[in-house]
């Protein structure tokens, strides 16, 4: 059952300690001309205000280089390290709650590790998760989501861990009025009319990508790519790992580091006596598009791609995911465009 | 990751060492594996490397593993010696069908390393004699040198119920001319075995560009897709299906592979 309240803006710092319980706090913070997650203690820091942040919020689920586990090298006793301690994620949008919710689905551990609070958005030119199918925390994984009115916040359940956050603030809260669900539907109203008109059919696109797998099309769609990997680092779902071991000046103990790799790297495909499997950049750029959207399904029932603009948005040469999968569908006579 | 100790060290050309590996008790009494499955191996301070299993489930107490000399961990593996201990996570992949296998003859084709992976298979097939048909060694190599499991080979070659057939890229010595008197490549084998293609299975292991030749020679002579299983090599950090950088397709090599039947070629784009 999901059950709204009304939480005024003065209440915002007692949502923040009542979730201290569940781990260290991370948050959308204002740095330079964008927005950086961040650990925070003090809700003044929090600025809600935002179309996208630099990196997704798996740079705390599956940081970027992490330690694993140690060993000693003469028992070889592994123990795994880095699971210990919760964490909270504050005012994540619904296209990385489905990102959230694609890596728990590779990395079950997550489920348990993080607490999730949702919060409302307003789209750009970038953004295509209408299309994408995320863009709506209802189909993924949240605790508690909020959605900004004006002077407080309506504040959605969505698990039971949520469901405690809400008793404990009960003095603070009360349940939403009619004029306040109403004033959120108009919110939703309003925002569905920002988005793109045209529509891509991802699921249709998804189809095309592995019927046009062995096509040289891929050399002209990615003949300005630099390989330079800044998509799959956004990406809030891409979660390809190195892993390398770092013993200590004794050599007692030995630290195993994970850190985060892309397929846009030649090493990706590299195996020992130096055969690369993806040698050319279409085909490294083919990949990304195939696995994120036929892989992701295959693999775990859910596309990769959430439609949350990153890769489109920092891409130092312009290359955007919809113009890509739009051009596949136009090479092959598919026109959507209404 | 398990603790295990190198019981045997055994040089098999300039560049590849075989490990024999023993578990503490309680592990060895749990471990087994399928012809085909691979380990994550780790080096002591060095890290951790994907290696395939040489040796057949049905010799239990020990696993070997062979190793090429090819990079930085491998460099430090290959000071190890007997006495030292190494970390072993696995035993990963598929394996070899070998229930498939059953009453059919056996081809293996083997390049190169690519004869690791395949021992096991052989072993199995060799101890487990009675379930199966022919079976057949193909086995290239670039010279005598780089030929792995020697003296082993040569006692196979004089057994009857086994066909052995070796090659090697060029004939130079007179150690290479008694090896074998086949110069080639290992696709050309395969003229040289008469046998029904219906019945026959084949299992191949190579270095990676071999693969596209071996498969065009085995569909020429007539042997049906679903008979051919190919194990692949691809990277990996893991073996879990976690790291994602062994994925061909929309598959991960190290969990629904490393042996893939030929008629997934068609599903999973990039295979060969």
């Amino acid at each position: 059952m999901r059950i709204s309240w009304y939480l005024p803006e003065t209440g915002l710092q007692d949502l923040v300690d009542s979730l201290s319980s569940f781990g260290r706090l991370a948050a959308p913070v204002r740095r330079g001309d964008g927005h950086v997650y961040e650990f925070v203690s003090s809700a003044s820091d929090i600025d809600f205000n935002f179309t996208r942040t630099k990196l997704p919020p798996k740079k705390f689920l599956l940081p970027y280089k992490r330690m694993v586990g140690v060993y000693h090298p003469e028992s070889m006793d592994y123990t795994p390290v880095g699971n210990e301690g919760g964490i909270v994620l504050l005012g994540v949008h619904p296209c990385d709650l489905h990102g959230i919710e694609v890596l728990a689905r590779f990395f079950p551990e997550l489920r348990e590790k993080a607490f999730v609070v949702g919060v409302s958005c307003l789209p750009d030119e970038h953004c295509f998760c209408l299309d994408a199918g995320s863009a709506f925390a209802e189909s993924a994984l949240f605790d508690l989501f909020l959605v900004l009115l004006e002077g407080g916040f309506l504040l959605f359940v969505g698990s039971a861990k949520g469901i405690g956050v809400v008793e404990k603030l009960k003095g603070l809260i009360r349940e939403a009025t009619e004029e306040e669900i109403f004033l959120c539907r108009k919110f939703l109203e309003e925002r569905t009319k920002l988005f793109r008109k045209r529509t891509l059919p991802l699921a249709g696109t998804s189809l095309l990508i592995e019927a046009l797998y062995h096509s040289q099309v891929w050399e002209e769609l990615s003949k300005d790519c630099l390989g330079c990997g800044t998509c799959t680092n956004v990406c809030p779902t891409c979660f390809c790992f190195a892993s390398y071991d770092v013993p200590d000046i004794e050599g007692r103990k030995v630290k195993r580091v994970e850190f985060a790799t892309s397929c846009q790297y030649p090493v990706h495909s590299l195996v020992a006596g130096g055969h690369y499997f993806r040698p050319s950049l279409s085909e490294r750029f083919k990949h990304r598009y195939y696995h994120k959207l036929v892989g992701y399904t295959r693999q775990v029932g859910k596309a990769g791609c959430v439609g949350c603009g990153r890769c489109s948005f920092f891409c130092p040469v312009g290359i955007r995911m919809e113009e890509v999968l739009e051009r596949l569908l136009y090479d092959q006579g598919v026109n959507h465009r209404c | 990751m398990i603790r295990a100790l190198i019981t045997d060290v055994e040089v098999l050309s300039p560049f590849h060492k075989r490990f024999t590996l023993a578990f503490e008790p309680l592990y060895a009494d749990s471990w087994s594996h399928r012809p085909g499955q691979f380990v994550m191996l780790t080096v002591p301070m060095a890290g951790e490397v994907p290696i395939s299993i040489c040796s057949s489930p049905t010799r239990r107490g020990f696993v070997e593993l062979t190793v090429r000399e090819v990079g930085r961990k491998t460099g430090v593996l290959h000071r190890l010696s007997e006495g030292d201990v190494v970390g072993i996570r696995g035993p990963f992949g598929n394996g070899f069908p070998v229930e498939r296998f059953k009453s059919m003859n056996v081809m293996l084709i083997a390049g190169g390393l690519g004869m690791a992976p395949l021992r096991s298979l052989l072993w199995y097939v060799l101890d487990r004699r009675e379930l199966f048909g022919e079976i057949y060694l193909l086995y290239g190599t670039k010279s005598y040198q780089q030929v792995l499991y020697k003296d082993e080979l040569k006692r196979l070659s004089s057994r009857k119920d086994v066909h052995c057939l070796f090659i090697l890229d060029k004939l130079e010595t007179q150690e290479d001319r008694e090896w074998t008197p086949v110069e080639g490549l290992i696709p050309d084998l395969i003229d040289y075995v008469e046998t029904d293609p219906e019945r026959t299975c084949v299992a191949v292991c190579g270095p990676p560009v071999a693969y596209r030749f071996i498969v065009k020679k085995l569909l020429q002579r007539g042997f049906p897709k679903g008979n051919i299983f190919l194990s692949l090599e691809r990277r990996m950090e893991c073996g879990q299906g976690r790291c994602g950088n062994c994925q061909i397709g929309y598959k991960f090599t190290c969990k629904d592979g490393p042996v893939f039947s030929l008629l997934e070629e068609d599903l999973v784009p990039g295979m060969l």
